[in-house]
Formats: structure tokens, sequence, C-alpha cells
């Protein structure tokens, strides 16, 4: 079975806005519930730095690679000749 | 500590102690993000040992790349939400009550309140070698007017928070004695109200 690459980057991109949304609500709280100080403040500065440096660091990670190519799902099974050789059995 | 942001706030009413968790807690936030940091670099230098080139195939590579992001994200996003409960949790003793702000996860909060005169008994507790050494525990607050007890849980000196909430509770039911004795609101103007 042949499928472009990119396919595997959709749980990547579901997780991503799931911890979008997660950070949104922690923010979130963090303004509504906590108390009005500089330390919430920078607790909140450090949330979305945190986040932009992972996502930006993943990102740049996942950019190094050739998307836009189809791959055979037979190249994941351990008996392809290809795949034994690429995982050095 | 802005009080116009707590519930039935009254005039007069001041923030005697603010209290979050004993910073411990958060040191364990910290110590099992590092475990769960830890777990793909021994994985992957585990399979660079073990001879095998993950980045070099297109797919294995790109599938290893998108497991490693997303991993990273799950973990940055369980340890923010973990911070956030920290930061949340937290204890006000005023000079009239005692208010328990209790925040389970992101969508469940707790905030419950006792009046220092509704107090019947205040117990701390000091557990293991850490709490010992580092001067954390719990203190459980039981009121009158309640079947759940109030528990500070993990919080910085124990004892002297009980006491601090003693005095402030013996403090107020003398002054609540008092006021009845001398009769703020005489039974003439009550029966007049009604």
């Amino acid at each position: 079975m042949i499928f472009p690459l990119w396919y595997i980057l959709v749980p990547y991109a579901a997780i991503l806005l799931f911890g979008l949304l997660f950070l949104f609500f922690n923010v979130f709280h963090l303004l509504r519930y906590g108390i009005e100080n500089g330390k919430t403040t920078a607790l909140i500065a450090v949330y979305i730095c945190s986040f932009l440096l992972v996502v930006g660091g993943s990102l740049l990670f996942l950019t190094s690679f050739t998307w836009n190519q189809d791959v055979d799902m037979l190249e994941l099974l351990p008996f392809n000749s290809e795949n034994t050789k690429t995982f050095g059995v | 500590m802005p009080l116009h942001h707590l519930p039935n706030s009254q005039p007069g009413e001041e923030v005697v102690l603010f209290l979050r968790r004993h910073w411990i807690d958060l040191v364990k936030v910290f110590l099992f993000t590092s475990l769960l940091i830890l777990v793909p670099v021994f994985a992957l230098a585990a399979l660079l040992f073990g001879g095998v080139q993950v980045f070099e195939n297109p797919l294995s590579g790109g599938l290893a790349a998108v497991i490693l992001s997303t991993y990273a994200v799950i973990v940055l996003t369980l340890t923010i939400t973990e911070m956030t409960d920290y930061w949340l949790d937290s204890w006000i003793v005023t000079t009239e009550r005692v208010i328990d702000i209790e925040q389970l996860g992101l969508f469940n909060r707790t905030l419950s309140e006792v009046h220092l005169s509704q107090i019947q008994d205040i117990t701390s507790e000091t557990k293991g070698f850490l709490g010992t050494f580092l001067t954390f525990g719990n203190v459980h607050v039981q009121s009158a007017a309640e079947k759940k007890r109030f528990e500070f849980k993990n919080i910085d000196n124990p004892d002297k928070v009980k006491i601090t909430i003693s005095e402030l509770a013996n403090t107020c039911k003398v002054h609540h004695k008092h006021e009845r004795g001398t009769g703020a609101h005489p039974p003439d103007q009550i029966a007049s109200a009604k």
C-alpha cells in the first residue's frame, strides 16, 4: 500500500492543536484565577516561550525531511529487505 | 493579595496568610519532566549503540521525527498543566475566615471557606524524612458547620500555620462573644425589622 509521507504529519498536527488548546486554557486560568503579580506574568511568559521553543524546534527538525514523496507500507515490515538494511538487523 | 477578588469579602478583612504547596512539589514536577525527557534520549542512544540508523531512511526518519516532536509537545503540555495546578492551589487565611482554593486539573476548581469562629479543631502533621528535613506537611481544619475537613496539603511550616490560625480563631471567637454579649443587635431592633 502506497501513501504520501506527509500523512504521518497529521497526528502531529492534531497533538499540536491539542497542546495549543491546553496552553490557552492554562494561560486563561492563570489570568482568571491567578494572583495579579509579576510572578504570574512571568509564569505566563515562560509558558508561551517554552511552547514557542518546543514547537519551533520540532518544526525546524521536521522540515529537514522530504515529506512530498510516496512510501510503501511494506517498507515498515521487518522482513522487507530494504528495511532490514536500514535497521541493521 | 487583592481581596476584592475573593467572594463575600468584608470591610476591614485583612489577609494574614497566603499559602501554596511547598516548593518540593514543584521540584517533583520538574524531576518527572526530566525523566520523561531522558526516555527518548536513552532510546535514541540505544538505537545508535545498536548500529540502527533511524534517520537515514526517509520513512523511519520521518516517523521518528514525528514521534519525537509529538512526544515533546505532550511532555510540555503535561508540565505546564501540572505547574498551573501547583500555582492555583492555594489557601488564604484572613482575619475573618479560611479559604481553600483547589484546582483539580484544568476543568475542576473548588473554592470553599469557613469562618474562623466555626473552627473546632486544627491539626498539623509532618510526615517522612523530607517533610521533617524541609519542614513541610499538612494542616487539617475541622469546622463545626461542615463535615468535610479543610486540608492544607504540603505547606511550609505547618506548625506555625496551625498556631497562627488557632490564635486568629480564638481572637475571632472572643470578639464574636463580646459582640453578642454587648448586644450589637438588640432584640427589640430585630423584632421591629421583622
